[in-house]
């Protein structure tokens, strides 16, 4: 299992921009946002691009994990770091149990009962106010603490990207282990698979809780770094918002989420004139890429050095 | 009816046919056999003009096939039963048969047409409002001949109909076509496993590697002992 | 087999399914020991796959029982039968196209792991079905030949007891046709076999014992000699050609 140069190289960038972008507030958000959103794709592409199913229910995921994470601190009174596992697990419990009964479903029937279990809990967010504060949201969410004093600023997106790199690290593990070597036999040819000993539906769990905590881990620092959430934030949009960072870059790699990330999330930060136009440019890349680069930047380029040899 | 002369295919530095001439004769049935990857399934693919080809030219009814767009080529009279089977699974076995007879000119033959079938494929008209795609593999294949044959073809190929057959349907299929050839119908029948080929071709033309190796009549090569060892036996 | 101590592979009793209106298969009973090879012959649509997929656990029979090894099979999922040592190919070859050989075989060696087949044994499969030239080419690129080898090749990773192989000649040609039955033959001391099958060929000279299908039901079992002479195996399945 070789890393290769390039990839640490890759590592070392992550890790040392937060302190190149120290002094600007503006694009160290930016760099922040990027980061989760890395993080996030890399835990997508894990059900996506291995398993070869669309979890369009991810960001519905991450909301019930922010608001666990906020109720559990306000009620318990415990801090950031303790909340999130417990946050992380009750989210990823939620989401496989919510999740199982589409899980022998596959394909077309899948992702229909993915959205429709992603839109039944963002009206769930908006209509149980008690925990959520409806549509207005929950503002003013501090930032977690570290040795008694909040982190900010920069060290922020330091945190961030530690966790996107470990994102990216756990992701690259499971590809090559042996459970992943299972969901991609399971997203080649299920029947096959099963046929020859692999338990499909059981792969299909663990690959879902795994994605699950993905996205609780991410939404719990998404609420504490952004300062706001509400049901907004984690809709139907969101997930897709992330699908295509995964499916632009590449799915079924392990570089390309990371650079449909990179490559993406600071888009409409930095393009905040065009943001009447941020949707329809999405789309138009949606259908860009199911038409002619079925296997995103990446995947697209791999072919390309392939078809040279 | 169809002349195939010198036809050269290539897939990118692969020869898969080299000057390949056949020729099939008015109220025939001539045979095409050879191994996978001989380039049986180029040849026919060039015939309904799925492939393009390097070289050589392919005639029908003294006409170059070029100047007619393939999905006109069932028009004049060319009809191909593909490689697995090509039915449309939802749709019931009449229905399917009904797409197969959808290019043609007088409608008013349709009945015949479809009665003609079921006198050759029985158990077609038993399950004619059965759903295509639930019947067993064998029985598609029967479906997916027929289908062929509603176009009304002056000429029809036959591509692996006996992938999957049990010994008696085969025999079957070979009485149709026996029975098809009475009523002028020229046949071109491809295939790997000989047994069919040698019961009712007129011509053998054994294929091997992208080229011609033999071609003469079922019983002359069958009295070749190189040809009945590598090609015929079954 | 050469085994001198031949153990009841397979018992099925009074196996039924229905489709619907139809009963696919209709009580059928049989035995199989480990050291016998089975074949299975019937016209299109008598059952034949259904049969298979129901022993392999695709389909729950509507009643009558059966046992692998005097394990029971009802309610058993598909991999959990080939954890107990059954095993089958499917009419269609299959393999994971988009993956090189290599990975096909690897994958199937998942599921024993390191109580799967020594690497001694591996190699000698390896060798024996010449699969080496092609393990880097991905499994859709090879030929349909190589795909069926492969095909067994993943099937012996597992140890099965026995392996259920349908159609495994259909689309070869003739000389791999001979080939085939060859590797078949030899496949014998590794498991035990059931084969369905059309090419009578490859029946007569593999099969210990055959079973027929008609209209789900099994109409006969014995050795081919006595099954390729019975009246109603001619008249609706072998016509008169075999005769």
């Amino acid at each position: 299992m070789k890393i290769k140069s390039q990839y640490w190289l890759l590592i070392l960038v992550l890790l040392l921009l937060p302190f190149l972008a120290k002094d600007n507030r503006f694009l160290g958000f930016i760099l922040g946002i990027t980061y989760l959103n890395v993080f996030w794709a890399s835990g997508m592409n894990i059900l996506y691009g291995f398993v070869g199913l669309m979890p369009l229910m991810f960001a519905a995921i991450s909301g019930i994990a922010a608001y666990a994470l906020l109720y559990f601190i306000a009620e318990w009174h415990i801090s950031f770091w303790f909340a999130l596992p417990i946050a992380t697990l009750f989210a990823a419990f939620v989401g496989v149990l919510l999740g199982l009964p589409s899980l022998r479903l596959k394909g077309f029937y899948f992702t229909l009962c993915s959205l429709i279990i992603q839109s039944t809990l963002t009206l769930a967010f908006i209509f149980f106010p008690k925990f959520t504060n409806g549509d207005t949201g929950i503002n003013q969410i501090s930032p977690p603490l570290w040795m008694n004093e909040p982190i900010k600023g920069y060290v922020f997106e330091v945190i961030l990207a530690i966790l996107a790199v470990l994102g990216i690290g756990f992701s690259f593990l499971i590809y090559h282990s042996k459970l992943g070597q299972r969901f991609i036999a399971i997203k080649e040819d299920d029947v096959l698979a099963e046929s020859l000993g692999v338990n499909v539906v059981i792969n299909r769990v663990i690959a879902f809780f795994i994605v699950s905590i993905y996205a609780a881990i991410g939404g719990c620092f998404y609420a504490t770094y952004i300062g706001f959430i509400s049901p907004r934030s984690f809709d139907v949009l969101s997930s897709l918002n992330i699908w295509l960072f995964v499916a632009f870059g590449g799915k079924a790699t392990i570089a390309g989420p990371v650079i449909g990330a990179l490559l993406l999330a600071p888009l409409p930060f930095l393009l905040q004139s065009l943001e009447a136009y941020k949707d329809i440019l999405s789309g138009i890349l949606i259908i860009l890429i199911t038409l002619l680069m079925p296997g995103g930047i990446y995947g697209t380029y791999l072919a390309w050095v392939n078809s040279k040899k | 009816m169809l002349e195939i002369n010198d036809l050269t295919i290539r897939y990118g530095n692969f020869l898969a046919v080299s000057h390949v001439s056949l020729s099939i004769q008015k109220g025939n049935i001539i045979a095409l056999i050879g191994p996978n990857g001989a380039g049986k399934s180029s040849i026919v693919r060039a015939i309904g003009g799925l492939n393009s080809f390097d070289s050589g030219e392919i005639l029908f009814l003294n006409e170059n096939l070029l100047e007619t767009e393939p999905c006109e080529r069932i028009g004049k009279g060319l009809s191909i039963v593909p490689e697995g089977r090509g039915l449309f699974p939802r749709m019931s076995v009449e229905e399917n048969l009904l797409m197969g007879a959808y290019s043609l000119q007088n409608k008013g033959q349709l009945d015949a047409l479809l009665n003609r079938n079921f006198e050759l494929f029985p158990i077609l008209k038993e399950r004619r409002q059965q759903l295509a795609g639930t019947m067993s593999g064998g029985q598609q294949q029967m479906v997916a001949i027929a289908v062929g044959l509603m176009s009304d073809p002056k000429l029809c190929i036959f591509d692996e109909p006996s992938l999957g057959l049990a010994p008696i349907v085969i025999e079957q299929i070979g009485d149709a076509l026996m029975s098809l050839k009475k009523q002028e119908l020229t046949v071109f029948l491809v295939e790997q496993n000989a047994s069919l080929t040698t019961k009712v071709a007129d011509q053998i033309y054994v294929l091997s590697a992208g080229e011609v190796k033999y071609h003469d009549t079922p019983a002359n090569l069958m009295n070749n002992p190189e040809v009945l060892e590598t090609f015929l036996s079954a | 087999m050469n085994n001198p101590t031949s153990q009841l592979l397979l018992n099925v009793k009074d196996l039924t399914i229905r489709f619907g209106g139809l009963y696919a298969l209709n009580k059928i009973n049989f035995q199989m020991n480990s050291h016998e090879s089975l074949g299975m012959i019937g016209p299109n649509g008598s059952g034949k796959s259904t049969f298979v997929n129901v022993l392999t656990g695709h389909f729950t029979p509507l009643s009558g029982e059966m046992f692998f090894a005097n394990q029971t099979m009802l309610g058993q999922s598909s991999h959990k039968l080939v954890e107990m040592g059954l095993c089958r190919t499917y009419q269609a070859v299959r393999v994971f196209g988009n993956l090189t050989v290599q990975r096909n075989i690897d994958i199937s060696s998942l599921l024993l792991q390191d109580a799967g087949i020594s690497k001694d044994q591996y190699e000698l499969y390896l060798d024996w079905l010449n699969l080496k030239p092609v393990l880097n080419k991905l499994a859709k690129d090879i030929t349909l030949f190589e795909q069926r080898k492969l095909e067994l090749m993943m099937r012996l990773t597992l140890k099965p007891k026995l392996l259920m192989l349908d159609e495994p000649v259909g689309g070869l040609a003739t000389s791999e046709v001979n080939e085939m039955i060859q590797l078949l033959r030899e496949l014998k001391q590794y498991t035990s076999i059931f084969v369905i099958e059309h090419t009578m060929r490859v029946i007569k000279e593999l099969a210990d014992r055959v079973v027929v299908l008609i209209a789900g039901e099994k109409i006969a079992d014995g050795p081919p000699a006595e099954i390729l002479m019975n009246q109603r195996v001619i008249n609706e399945y072998l016509g008169s050609a075999h005769a």
